[in-house]
């Protein structure tokens, strides 16, 4: 029986941005510019907005929900990032985690059915904490006995560990991205969020063809990478 | 008027100014024309064959001299093409573009931030409330007559391509390329009509081979292979969908289940307000011509757009709103509506719609607000310890001054209320105990009678309230 109750499944983008002291002056304003950018691109045109939801989590020595999971044609703005602080990539995967589970279940609780996650890691610098402890928040983040468990993109400058990045990918080939040497951030960081609104919007029509696939941000050497939906 | 018997005029690219870019596409660019504001130029990303295009253009030119009233409706409701731009110096049998008319400005919608937008379906095809929320716009609620009238002056046009000779179909009558208003009453302007194909009378496409017309996902015919060209009975399975979508005001995705040859049996939600009409009752024309339409079981059994042209006629005579039929004849360049076409008997095998009451009650749609400007993590001295429980709750965003809360006003009434009280019996006191001001204590003694009265009456009928319920009574 179909009626107007059932809706398309969405698909979920956590932008998950490092917000360490490392990240202050062009970087952070570089993405407060932009950030805006995406919520119109996507929230002005009903077709995207509505099969996506967006939410951005933001991290250094603890990791905040900056924007809750969102349809963006219902959210009015974008709230501004503020850099301080280490990198904790601990503190980051362990609240992922905990707010995908949760999202998860209040999205299903008003009757909407998920893709399988992604999530945009951006950062400019290596964790600060101990390698045990980051790892072992990543490994719950990405462990596949649970059924949640988002496909990570991984995008690096500054400072960052391309060894470090692809661990956060999991190792998956055209998952982990780094900046080309000396690559400035104010140059860097607006090509990947605007990469990333091309991503959302063809992620989006994807999603209506039945079959979604993440399309990643264009980088020479990338392709699609199927995503299924949950149960 | 057009000389019929040769090839429409073409236009060479340098006599064009072409000025703003509007609109980007797979196919190519779409530019606004320096001194021809209703005209558009749209420049194809690589040479398209010019063979087609004429055989489109010189279509409707016959049209006109043939039917003038279904030649109408295309000059009113559709960006035609109007003329081949080719480029000297470019490969023989190809054009570099098109002149197509431009959507009259009433096919926008302005969003809440002022931004102006072409209406297409989009708008429609979700919750009104949801759309009102996001974007501050008021559109019809579902099954309105409003909506109705959209999908009607849509199959009035489709019936003018349908009717003609030889007959065309649009083949990807998606979202984006139906635009709608309701400033003037009911219409729609369909856009990428140069992916038309014309079809001889047995359904063979006259122009196919040299293109391929991909349908838009989610607006496609699940019973096309993938890869193979839309056919004239596609344009029948979309209005079927479109009637679905808009009328609806909700997704409907179909075609998955239809591909996995599921049997489809929709449940179309009706209203209060149109319950009653019989138009819209169960064994209602427009529920079997909609089902007929949806099949993927024998397309060549879709009932052509004059069915429904007829079917939304009725319903729309039901609701009252004849003045919808009258406003789509007027915008589509008037005349007279054909004698309704004999109906197909039955229902197909595979889908079945029917009316029910409207379910539940509508869903709340807020808008999300940020939670004030960005506040910096507070840098820790000591690591946090590695609870499983703890970074849900470290990582609640800082929160900001809050407004004082219910409880904390009625603690303040309260405590205000208590001092009062308090004050006006020490006061009568202090009168009482003062010789020469015993008159006004006894006022005062008074009127701290009448107060303690009315407290305890209200304290009593408050425990009475109570206790009542604890009591069972």
């Amino acid at each position: 029986m179909v009626n107007a109750e059932e809706r398309y499944a969405v698909f979920p983008f956590y932008l998950c941005l490092d917000a360490s002291a490392s990240m202050a002056g062009t970087p952070m304003e570089s993405v407060n510019r932009q950030l805006p950018l995406l919520r119109a691109a996507v929230g002005e045109d009903p077709a995207v907005a509505e099969v996506i939801r967006f939410g951005v989590v933001t991290f250094n020595d603890v990791a905040h929900t900056t924007l809750p999971l969102s349809d963006l044609s219902l959210v009015e703005a974008v709230p501004t990032v503020v850099a301080a602080g280490r990198t904790s990539y601990a503190a980051a995967f362990d609240h992922l985690r905990q707010t995908i589970e949760d999202d998860y279940h209040a999205s299903r609780g008003k009757g909407d059915r998920w893709y399988r996650p992604a999530v945009i890691f951006v950062s400019d610098g290596r964790p600060t904490d101990d390698p045990e402890r980051w790892q072992s928040a990543h490994s719950r983040l990405t462990d596949t006995g649970w059924k949640r468990h988002p496909n990570i993109l991984s995008f690096g400058f500054g400072d960052a560990d391309p060894a470090v990045l692809a661990h956060v990918s999991e190792r998956k080939p055209h998952r982990a991205f780094i900046a080309a040497e000396g690559a400035e951030p104010a140059t860097v960081v607006p090509e990947l969020l605007a990469g990333l609104i091309q991503s959302i919007v063809s992620s989006s029509a994807s999603v209506y063809s039945g079959e979604a696939q993440l399309v990643p941000p264009e980088v020479p050497s990338m392709t699609p990478i199927p995503v299924d939906e949950l149960d | 008027m057009r000389a019929l018997d040769s090839a429409p005029a073409a236009v060479s690219r340098p006599e064009l100014r072409a000025g703003e870019m509007l609109a980007e596409g797979g196919e190519g660019r779409v530019y606004e024309l320096a001194g021809r504001p209703g005209t558009l130029y749209k420049a194809y990303r690589r040479p398209a064959p010019l063979a087609p295009l004429d055989a489109l253009i010189a279509w409707e030119a016959r049209l006109a001299e043939a039917q003038p009233e279904l030649a109408a409706r295309v000059r009113a409701a559709t960006a035609w093409p109007q003329a081949v731009v080719t480029q000297p110096g470019g490969a023989a049998g190809t054009a570099a573009g098109l002149l197509l008319p431009r959507a009259p400005r009433r096919f926008a919608v302005r969003h809440r931030d002022g931004t102006s937008r072409l209406a297409n379906l989009s708008y429609l095809t979700a919750d009104p409330g949801q759309r009102a929320a996001a974007y501050g716009l008021a559109l019809p609620a579902p099954v309105s007559a409003e909506r109705i009238g959209i999908v009607y002056a849509l199959a009035r046009v489709l019936e003018a391509f349908q009717r003609a000779a030889p007959p065309v179909g649009h083949g990807d009558l998606s979202t984006r390329n139906i635009l709608w208003s309701l400033e003037r009453g009911p219409e729609v302007f369909l856009l990428d009509c140069d992916s038309c194909e014309r079809y001889s009378p047995d359904g063979e496409a006259l122009d196919a081979g040299h293109r391929r017309r991909a349908m838009t996902p989610n607006w496609d015919d699940p019973a096309i292979p993938a890869g193979a060209n839309p056919t004239l009975a596609s344009d029948r399975y979309s209005l079927g969908l479109i009637f679905l979508r808009v009328v609806g005001a909700a997704h409907f995705p179909l075609q998955r289940r239809q591909r996995d040859r599921e049997l489809l049996s929709i449940d179309f939600g009706i209203p209060p307000a149109a319950r009653r009409t019989r138009s819209l009752l169960d064994g209602a024309a427009v529920w079997s011509v909609c089902a007929r339409s949806l099949s993927t079981a024998d397309p060549a059994r879709r009932p052509p757009a004059a069915e429904w042209v007829s079917a939304l006629e009725e319903a729309l005579d039901g609701l009252g709103a004849m003045s919808a039929v009258r406003a789509v004849w007027a915008a589509q360049g008037g005349g007279t509506p054909a004698p309704s076409p004999t109906r197909s008997a039955g229902q197909p095998a595979d889908v079945t719609v029917r009316p029910v009451a409207m379910s539940g009650a509508a869903r709340r749609w807020e808008r999300v607000r940020p939670p004030g400007p960005g506040v910096p993590a507070t840098p820790l001295s000591i690591r946090p310890a590695p609870s499983p429980a703890a970074p849900s709750r470290a990582a609640a965003p800082a929160p900001l001054p809050a407004p004082p809360g219910i409880v904390e006003l009625a603690r303040t009434g309260l405590r205000r209320g208590g001092e009062l009280w308090l004050g006006a019996h020490q006061a009568t006191l202090a009168s009482l105990s003062r010789a020469g001001r015993r008159r006004r204590g006894a006022r005062q003694v008074l009127g701290c009678a009448v107060l303690d009265f009315a407290l305890l009456a209200v304290i009593f009928y408050m425990f009475a309230m109570v206790a009542s319920v604890l009591l069972g009574i």
